[in-house]
């Protein structure tokens, strides 16, 4: 049980853009990200579309939010992964999309996380269809 | 749409790089094989209809997740947590 943000969260600069050649999953427009740092919230990012006005992720790095999460995965879901980097290069990273929600639940998207590839500028979003992974993994409860 | 008939071991090309092959009927479920380029992503349907369900829900909440993290984290409060 953790009760606060990991101390280990890295505050390395990410700032900067990044491009989604195939937009996310059901929004290919979404390509182009600027991504900028909460200030406040060290450790987290926000990917601020540069296509679309309005459209802002929050998103956290896997390995902090589930430190075995390659290693829980299904070996189809690993070789995905690796195939694009992660785990391989330490340019390449797993993050994933945050929401909130009514009851004030905030969750995080692991079915479908973001392999963010900090060296080349770009991005893809995977779907983790055989590791039983779910959009609504509960961060923060009531 | 285009429609085929294909019965166990037979198979079906996509392009030049896709292959797919029926494995299997057992009842109304059909075991297919599918040999893709792994850049090429083979996600069932309903999995990409969820996700993007996800996505679109998460690109609005963006001022709402940073008060909510920020009341957590700063709060004395032992009632919020984060579960592993």
């Amino acid at each position: 049980m953790i009760e606060r943000l990991p101390e280990t969260m890295t505050a390395r600069s990410r700032q900067g853009e990044l491009i989604f050649p195939n937009g996310l999953i059901g929004c290919p427009t979404w390509r182009h990200f600027a991504v900028e740092e909460p200030g406040d919230l060290p450790g987290l990012l926000l990917l601020r579309s540069l296509d679309e006005p309005g459209i802002e992720f929050v998103v956290a790095p896997v390995a902090e939010l589930v430190p075995d999460f390659l290693e829980q995965l299904a070996p189809n879901d690993r070789a995905t992964l690796a195939a694009l980097g992660v785990g391989i290069s330490e340019e390449v990273e797993l993050w994933v999309t945050l929401s909130v929600h009514d009851d004030g639940t905030v969750t995080a998207n692991l079915l479908g996380p973001l392999v963010l590839d900090f060296g080349r500028g770009c991005g893809t979003q995977v779907v983790l269809a055989d590791s039983g992974w779910g959009t609504r993994h509960p961060l923060v409860t009531e | 749409m285009l429609v085929l008939t294909r019965r166990t071991g037979e198979a079906f090309v996509i392009g030049e790089g896709i292959r797919v092959i029926v494995l299997a009927v057992e009842g109304e479920r059909v075991k297919l094989g599918i040999e893709a380029p792994r850049e090429v992503p083979v996600v069932r349907s309903e999995l990409l209809a969820v996700v993007e369900a996800a996505n679109r829900q998460a690109a609005g909440t963006r001022t709402q997740v940073l008060e909510r993290l920020k009341r957590v984290f700063t709060s004395t409060s032992r009632s919020s947590r984060l579960p592993s």
